[in-house]
């Protein structure tokens, strides 16, 4: 059965019950997860999930809820749910009705039926590669790992016209590698990819165990100093999307926790940063023709040439503003597909794309003369209200006159990611795709890196 | 009814060449209030309600998770698990007998959510955001409050059979300052395995204004020092030592395959003498109190280091058969979709003899933390990483200027063995704990005051 009598019903319910403004969501997923622990197959897990999320405008109140999907009982409740939360609230000014209807919006290459259909028995023998081509070499293990395909159902309705029904795939890999021995080296890789002919568990293996083999050669770092870091896009997504992209959304603009909120039209960054919002990426994980909403999607240029274009709206923020919605409401996660309808609405990048410069990732490092490229951080976040970040290198390339001396870790490196993205030295052109992100690796002049 | 299904389907994974198996239904009712800037923004319910089916084969598990299906999708579904699990073909350890556990256990709360009306707590959250705006600097002000109830199931091969409660109540405050040239944040949460109590008997107005005026103070706070400097670190900090990586790194799962730098140290000294730490999840009103993990053993207090010499490890039922000890009551998930794996629940360093004042006092340079934003785990490297608020600068023994956000590092167990104070205190601070970057559970971590040598910087 599909969600469609479930959202209606609920719908119809909260009609019935007063509501002059009624939006449901609804998702579907069923997800094949496999757990890689020690070199084996520790769990292959089969996950069927469906529920809906109601919002309701009721005598310009507002009160939303979700629930899984057992049974059409579920789907009264749940719009009787949200009309009894309207009650209780308070009048909310901004909120007059959800997002109008539109049709026509481009469908993105969001579904790869190969990867839909995939087994319990392929996602096995995709396991068996990677742990292989990791360890063959007699270097290292793997000792956790994730492989997760997820085939996934979008849906909306609304009181306004919003009609939507997307399905869309994902498939997420995260893998450590550690150095066999005393005093281990680690190394981690990661894929994320809607499409299967995109994930090839061979290379990723052997990128996870020159990482870990790189880490266990690292010397402690020394001294203080300030230096070219160039940042890889496995760590660079995080950073950049939790400040830029922090400081781009529009709840944050309104609330005025965005250091961008009076830029618009300024200089934000270097003139080697463009950054735009690509729902039709063949390569991006959210890829979407409609947001969670029901709102259009467009490619949309947010910062050209580090001069802020833009900022993300949803339909609520949009009201608020003053403006329409850009179509960046979104539930869905990148790596998951599980319990999207009880994740709240957030203004969030489709797929954030850092255009690529036109240098190869080697050629950076050649006209770098004294530097760090980044192999590995604890946890790659800023403080998105300040940008100020201490981050601590786990595993780095030494770079000395172009090129590379080794590696090192036990130092911390400090900055300002506001302050950084006016310091960028170099994009280079290895665009990856991360989490939400598409973007190469970047090096910023002028970070300090602190030893012990 | 349903727990003759769950019967059923332990049956069915026997039948199927299980040799241990569990059957789990689970719901979790969540109400969120979002008050911002004086306006409800968020006003949710959110019901989700599924079973599980897990079935170990020799080494490697299979599961099969719904949330809907008649009998016959159950048995299926039970089926299922066994045959994922035949697909993973791993060597094992048999988990073995032990006295079966029964019964039902409502949670412990003195009000519970449940019967306190929505208005009420409207209001309250209202009164906790209200209060933020005490000077025209706070230009965002938030009030966050969000309870949990989890009502559990559990029938397994072992012969367990277990129905109990969770309620968790939280309420967060949160205001951004700013002076047109600088913005900061300060935040201060209410919260544990307890009802709305967490909120009625708090004074809410001193709370939020708390918030504002400490968000305002910030604007004033200067780049911290950085490089080695003797540090206080406080509740918030010195539990994330204890968590990130002692404690992850104690996880007996990342024992059994050496993925830790505390795989072989049992017996040996790890930190100063002063240091004792403890896993417990039977501190009741704690954010990570559970009466039974997701396996359905009991919880209980593992001693991890007793002044300074390691002791031992948490475990799952799976890790101990492997160790060839008794389970600890760590196997939890994050909810019934989710996998079963080794996990903390209230973890903190055990409390000194001495006075914060007396810690400061004897410091002729170094710096006071006060609350983290975040930290992560390197159970490989054994490599601490904590972001700090705030901190304060201390100069000949007395405390001077505040100092905005900063990161502290270094090695866990160097820093352990500075330790040359622990204060007489123990504070916790409830969360939410991932491993890796996913499978989110309610926990605690904390302890005293705790002097030590850290690397600062940032900010």
């Amino acid at each position: 059965m599909t969600l469609e009598p479930f959202m209606k019903k609920a719908l119809k319910i909260c009609l019935s019950e007063g509501s002059s403004e009624v939006e449901v969501f609804g998702s579907r997923s069923r997800t094949l997860s496999l757990y890689i622990d020690d070199q084996k197959i520790k769990n292959i897990e089969e996950k069927m999930d469906q529920g809906i999320a109601v919002r309701v405008i009721k005598g310009k109140k507002v009160g939303q809820s979700s629930t899984t999907i057992a049974s059409i009982r579920d789907a009264e409740r749940c719009g009787q749910t949200a009309c009894r939360l309207a009650d209780a609230s308070a009048p909310e000014p901004v909120m007059k009705n959800f997002t109008k209807g539109s049709r026509g919006a481009p469908v993105p290459n969001a579904y790869d039926k190969a990867l839909a259909s995939m087994t319990q028995e392929q996602l096995a023998q995709m396991a068996k590669e990677l742990v292989s081509a990791a360890s063959g070499p007699g270097e290292v293990k793997v000792p956790n790992g994730v492989i997760r395909v997820a085939v996934q159902q979008y849906m909306v309705l609304n009181t306004n016209g919003a009609e939507t029904d997307q399905r869309s795939t994902l498939l997420y890999a995260h893998a450590g590698a550690m150095t066999l021995g005393d005093d281990p080296g680690e190394g981690n890789n990661f894929a994320f990819t809607p499409h299967l002919q995109f994930f090839d568990p061979t290379d990723f293996g052997q990128v996870l165990a020159k990482r870990a083999v790189a880490a266990q050669r690292a010397e402690h770092f020394h001294g203080k100093e300030n230096l070219t870091v160039i940042l890889p896009p496995h760590e660079l997504a995080e950073l950049i999307e939790g400040s830029a992209g922090y400081a781009m959304s529009a709840e944050n603009v309104n609330r005025q926790r965005s250091p961008w909120a009076k830029k618009l039209g300024e200089k934000v960054a270097s003139n080697k940063l463009t950054m735009i919002d690509d729902p039709t990426a063949e390569k991006g994980m959210s890829s979407c023709a409609y947001d969670d909403e029901g709102t259009p999607t467009k490619p949309r240029v947010l910062v050209d040439r580090g001069t802020l274009k833009g900022f993300m709206y949803d339909h609520y923020n949009a009201v608020l503003a003053g403006t329409s919605s850009t179509g960046n409401a979104l539930r869905r996660s990148f790596n998951d597909a599980q319990n999207t309808y009880r994740d709240p609405l957030m203004i969030s990048p489709i797929n954030l794309v850092v255009e690529p410069g036109g240098k190869s990732l080697e050629d950076v490092v050649s006209g770098v003369d004294r530097g760090i490229m980044v192999d590995k951080l604890a946890s790659a976040e800023a403080n998105p209200v300040t940008g100020a970040f201490g981050l601590e290198v786990r595993s780095a390339y030494l770079i000395e006159k172009g090129e590379v001396k080794g590696t090192i870790d036990h130092a911390l490196l400090a900055g300002n990611m506001f302050a950084a993205l006016s310091q960028i030295r170099e994009v280079a052109n290895d665009s990856t795709t991360i989490r939400n992100c598409i973007l190469p690796s970047v090096a910023f002049d002028g970070l300090e890196l602190i030893g012990q | 009814m349903m727990k003759d299904l769950l019967e059923k389907a332990v049956e069915r994974m026997r039948d199927d060449g299980a040799e241990f198996c569990d059957a789990r239904t689970q719901t979790i009712d969540r109400t969120a209030i979002i008050i911002v800037d004086g306006g409800v923004r968020t006003l949710s319910d959110d019901h989700m309600a599924g079973m599980s089916f897990r079935a170990k084969v020799k080494g490697s598990w299979g599961y099969a998770t719904l949330v809907e299906g008649n009998q016959q999708a159950i048995l299926d579904a039970a089926s299922k698990a066994v045959h994922n699990a035949q697909a993973g073909g791993a060597e094992g350890k048999t988990i073995p007998e032990r006295k079966p556990t029964t019964g039902t256990f409502k949670a412990k709360v003195k009000i519970h959510p449940s019967s306190v009306p929505l208005a009420e707590k409207i209001s309250a959250v209202r009164d906790a955001e209200r209060a933020q705006r005490v000077d025209g600097k706070v230009v965002n002000s938030n009030g966050l409050y969000r309870e949990e109830v989890r009502h559990n199931t559990l029938v397994n091969s072992l012969g367990d059979n277990l129905d109990w409660e969770e309620v968790r109540t939280r309420l967060f405050g949160q205001a951004v300052s700013s002076d047109g040239t600088n913005t900061e944040m300060f935040y201060d949460i209410l919260d544990g395995s307890m009802g709305w109590e967490v909120v009625k008997d708090a004074d809410l107005v001193s709370f939020g204004q708390k918030v504002g005026r400490e968000a305002v103070k910030m604007l004033q706070a200067k780049k911290a020092p950085s490089g080695l400097v003797t540090c206080i670190s406080d509740p918030y900090i010195s539990g994330l030592l204890a968590h990130e990586v002692m404690g992850h790194a104690s996880e007996a799962d990342e024992i059994v395959k050496q993925r830790s730098f505390l795989s072989k140290v049992v017996g040996k000294k790890v930190a100063s003498e002063q240091i004792t730490m403890i896993d417990d999840g039977t501190v009741e009103r704690a954010h990570g109190y559970i009466p039974f993990d997701d396996e359905g053993t009991p919880s209980s207090r593992t001693v991890i280091i007793k002044d300074g010499i390691y002791q031992g490890y948490m475990q799952s039922l799976e890790t101990a058969a492997i160790m060839g000890t008794k389970p600890t009551g760590n196997g939890r998930a994050q909810d019934f979709g989710r996998r079963v794996w080794v996990r903390m629940t209230n973890t903190f360093f055990d409390k000194g003899d001495q006075k914060l004042e007396e810690m400061i006092e004897d410091v002729k340079f170094g710096v006071l933390t006060e609350k983290m934003v975040s930290g992560m785990e390197d159970p490989v490297g054994g490599g601490f990483e904590a972001k700090s608020l705030r901190g304060f600068l201390i100069e000949n023994g007395k405390v001077t200027d505040m100092l905005r956000s900063f990161t502290l590092t270094g090695s866990a167990l160097q820093i352990l063995q500075t330790v040359d104070a622990v204060g007489k205190d123990v504070g916790l601070d409830g969360g939410m704990c991932g491993k890796g970057i996913e499978d989110y559970v309610p926990v605690s971590s904390g302890g005293p005051y705790c002097r030590s040598k850290i690397v600062l910087g940032g900010g």
